[in-house]
């Protein structure tokens, strides 16, 4: 069962089968989006829309595998399980290799298929949240002067206040309401607080 | 009993037991009109003979004059029939003067019976006696007729003619018939213008034509004698090339066998009629012979016969026979038609070989081809199975989710109709779907002989390319065909050409697949070349055929690819060869390869 504001985006070339699971998901209590190809999927889709993708991987124009590609490469990616209709296992291990939630055959039982969406959802949302958070401290991040970003790198490397007034040619009293001033705005009481923050944000220390 | 009786009846015997014998030849060969021509001059001879006998015993001038003047018709009909005679016999002379003479003696003739007493005398006073080899006989007193120069003029005719004619057929090499012929006629009319000319001015008591026909006949009996000879020496000879001939016909196990059409016999030698087990001596009807013929090929062999003799084609036929042993033999016969002037047909004559071994090899052969065939369809398909496993999966796969979704559609409360009936109409479709794609697979597993019917192009290769379709997507190439619309069907089997086609485009998707870039596209082109032939060209812009392979391309066992049998194109040129048809290889100007194919248009069936 999918969370709220989670979408089944299937894509598929066989008109049949898209119908068939499309029903199938929806009954399911899935909400669906149905697309023909890949390149519709990628012109009409909601960026930002959670879920997973449902890609058929032999379609006419672009493929199953370079639709992924695509996806990956842009900043809302979704997990993409693939269906296929024979299975062939090179095409199957390579899709894995390259990310995929699961690769099925068309015919694959429907508790394989639930679970490989189920999956798919569930990996999206924490990708999402993930993403979520990121970007929410990356904006935090983004309100430091260029001096408190200075300091903080140093802080990271951890140096003391007097070490760090000396490399950067200011007194120590500066130093100190730097620090206390972008505590504040990273809303952290402690320095632990303040580098497991940093590295969630992807932040490196020399930075 | 006087000579002059004997020496006459004689003659008259003569020329009348010879014209007996030329009428009775004639009867039997009813063309040889020169045997009738002769049998009636000695018919006239014979006539003559015992009118002159009457005539030198007249004992009035009036009956002299009567006598004469009917012998004037008996030495007409000779003469005319000399002349054809000799036309005839040396197939010489010059047809006018034959004519003009012919003409000429009717005339005298008209003439003899208008005057009288007749055309040889104005009038004939008296009647002399003669003694002539010691007896008293009569002769003429009187005046000739003047009309005797017509007489005199038909006899120089006679005598021009029969020296033309004579010198004709020398020059064409019948040297022993003109002179002996020519010479004995030329002396008889010289002889016979002197003893008619004795005869008017009495010396002579007729004009003894029965004598001067004489040599004539004798000329004539010669040449008889000489044919019987030839005849006699020649039926020797027949025995003796019969004999020859059968033993060669036995030796080669060779069939001789005559139909005579006119009477509706057949005649077979020992061999032929050892074969089924008939007696050598029976000669059975045409309908009767052909109860020996396997019931399947009667009809057709029936049907043959017909058509030779109404056509101008020599006869050709294969059939079954039951043989002597009651096993199945194959026969095959050919013969020529004997035709008279008008083109009827007399007889059919011909000769026939015992072919069953050859085809039982030939059968043999064509079950290998048959099974092979089979098993290069079944390689060609297997390289489609995986494009086809996946054809199949689609509609399978929307069968199978569309039946879970009704399963939970039907949990719900209440169960949304509409929406199963929706369901139910699609997994209906999506199974005939499936069912179309082994449909179309099932026949090309199948064991199958030749089964000709007519097709259209355009249809064929759709068929193919329903099957090829995913292979053709997955390795991204595109199948295009060209042709003019309402072009002509062809004669073939379809599953064998749809195996061609498939092989041939399987070829090619290979070819395209070594070239890696370019475009992929295959063209099938299809267009009337002549009369009888369309040509399928399937042309690819793939890597081409290297030129050293292009001579052996077709040969078996010869494969470009590290996975390949090397059987599919021998297989197709087995294949288009038994349609009646040619395959080739080329190379494109501008890359790429192209087969040609040129099948044989199909005809209306017409009867064999």
């Amino acid at each position: 069962m999918s969370k709220p504001g989670q979408k089944v985006f299937i894509v598929d070339d066989d008109a049949s089968f898209l119908k068939g699971i499309e029903r199938l998901l929806r009954s399911s209590g899935y909400a669906t989006e149905c697309f023909g190809s890949a390149s519709e999927f990628l012109a009409r889709r909601t960026h930002g829309a959670a879920g997973c993708v449902l890609a058929d991987l032999r379609m006419p124009g672009m493929d199953g595998m370079a639709l992924q590609a695509t996806l990956a490469q842009s900043a809302d990616p979704l997990p993409v399980v693939f269906l296929t209709g024979h299975g062939d296992v090179p095409t199957g291990v390579e899709a894995m290799r390259r990310g995929a939630e699961d690769f099925l055959v068309k015919t694959a039982p429907k508790e394989l298929l639930l679970a490989a969406i189920e999956r798919a959802l569930a990996r999206d949302a924490r990708e999402n949240t993930a993403r979520t958070r990121r970007r929410q401290l990356q904006s935090h991040f983004e309100k430091l002067t260029p001096r408190e970003h200075q300091v903080l790198s140093q802080v990271m490397l951890g140096r003391r206040n007097k070490q760090i007034a000396t490399d950067m040619g200011i007194d120590e009293r500066s130093v100190k309401r730097h620090r206390t001033n972008l505590m504040r705005k990273l809303e952290v009481t402690s320095v632990a607080e303040l580098v497991q923050l940093a590295i969630e944000a992807g932040l490196r220390a020399a930075g | 009993m006087s000579w002059i009786t004997v020496i006459w009846s004689i003659a008259a015997g003569v020329s009348l037991t010879l014209a007996a014998v030329h009428i009775l030849v004639w009867v039997r060969k009813r063309n040889a009109l020169g045997h009738l021509f002769f049998s009636v001059s000695a018919m006239a001879a014979g006539v003559i003979a015992m009118q002159e006998l009457a005539l030198m015993h007249a004992q009035t001038p009036a009956e002299y004059g009567a006598i004469l003047r009917w012998m004037h018709v008996s030495a007409a009909a000779m003469v005319i029939s000399i002349v054809w005679f000799i036309r005839c016999h040396l197939r010489a002379g010059r047809i006018w003067l034959a004519w003009l003479i012919t003409g000429l003696r009717i005339a005298i003739l008209i003439l003899n019976f208008s005057l009288s007493p007749n055309a040889s005398f104005e009038e004939i006073h008296a009647l002399k006696e003669v003694s002539f080899l010691g007896e008293t006989l009569s002769s003429p007193v009187g005046s000739g007729s003047a009309w005797r120069v017509l007489i005199h003029l038909s006899s120089v005719l006679l005598l021009v003619y029969t020296l033309d004619a004579g010198v004709a057929a020398w020059k064409r090499g019948r040297s022993r018939q003109a002179l002996l012929l020519g010479s004995s006629i030329l002396a008889g009319i010289i002889l016979a213008a002197i003893f008619s000319g004795l005869m008017v001015r009495g010396i002579l008591p007729g004009p003894f034509i029965a004598l001067i026909y004489l040599p004539f006949v004798f000329a004539m009996a010669f040449e008889l004698s000489l044919d019987l000879i030839r005849s006699n020496q020649l039926s020797g000879e027949l025995l003796q090339s019969e004999k020859r001939m059968s033993l060669a016909a036995r030796a080669a196990d060779l069939g001789l066998w005559e139909w005579n059409v006119v009477g509706d016999e057949v005649w077979t030698n020992d061999v032929g009629s050892n074969r089924v087990g008939a007696s050598g001596s029976d000669r059975p009807s045409l309908e009767r012979y052909l109860a020996l013929v396997h019931p399947d090929d009667r009809d057709r062999l029936r049907a043959t016969l017909h058509h030779t003799l109404e056509g101008s084609e020599d006869f050709q036929a294969e059939f079954r026979m039951t043989g002597a042993d009651g096993a199945e033999r194959w026969i095959a016969a050919r013969g020529q038609v004997e035709r008279d002037e008008q083109w009827k047909p007399l007889l059919l004559r011909g000769v026939s070989v015992d072919i069953t071994a050859r085809k039982q090899i030939e059968l043999e052969l064509q079950n290998h081809r048959k099974e092979l065939a089979l098993v290069q369809r079944v390689s060609a398909m297997g390289q489609l199975s995986l494009a086809m496993a996946h054809e199949l999966n689609q509609p399978l796969g929307a069968i199978l989710r569309n039946a879970e979704a009704g399963e939970l559609f039907l949990g719900q409360e209440p169960p949304d109709l509409g929406e199963l009936r929706e369901i139910l109409t699609d997994i209906q479709n999506d199974g005939k779907r499936a069912a179309e794609v082994i449909n179309r697979t099932r026949s090309l597993l199948q064991h199958r002989n030749l089964r000709f019917e007519a097709i259209e192009l355009q249809e064929l290769i759709e068929q193919v390319a329903a099957l090829l379709n995913m292979e053709m997507q997955v390795r991204q190439a595109t199948l295009r065909s060209v042709m003019p619309h309402g072009l002509t069907k062809v004669r073939g089997d379809r599953i064998h050409l749809q195996q061609v086609l498939l092989n041939l485009i399987l070829n090619s998707l290979d070819a395209l697949d070594a070239r890696k870039n370019g475009t992929r596209c295959i063209e099938i082109h299809a267009d009337q070349v002549n009369d009888g032939m369309i040509e399928l060209a399937v042309k690819d812009t793939g890597t081409g055929i290297d030129p050293e392979q292009l001579p052996h391309l077709f040969d078996p066992f010869l494969t470009t690819k590290p996975d390949g049998m090397g059987i599919g194109l021998a297989i197709s040129k087995t294949i288009i060869e038994a349609h009646g048809g040619r395959i080739r290889a080329e190379n494109n100007a501008d890359g790429g390869a192209c087969i040609r194919i040129e099948l044989p248009v199909a005809r209306e069936e017409t009867a064999v």
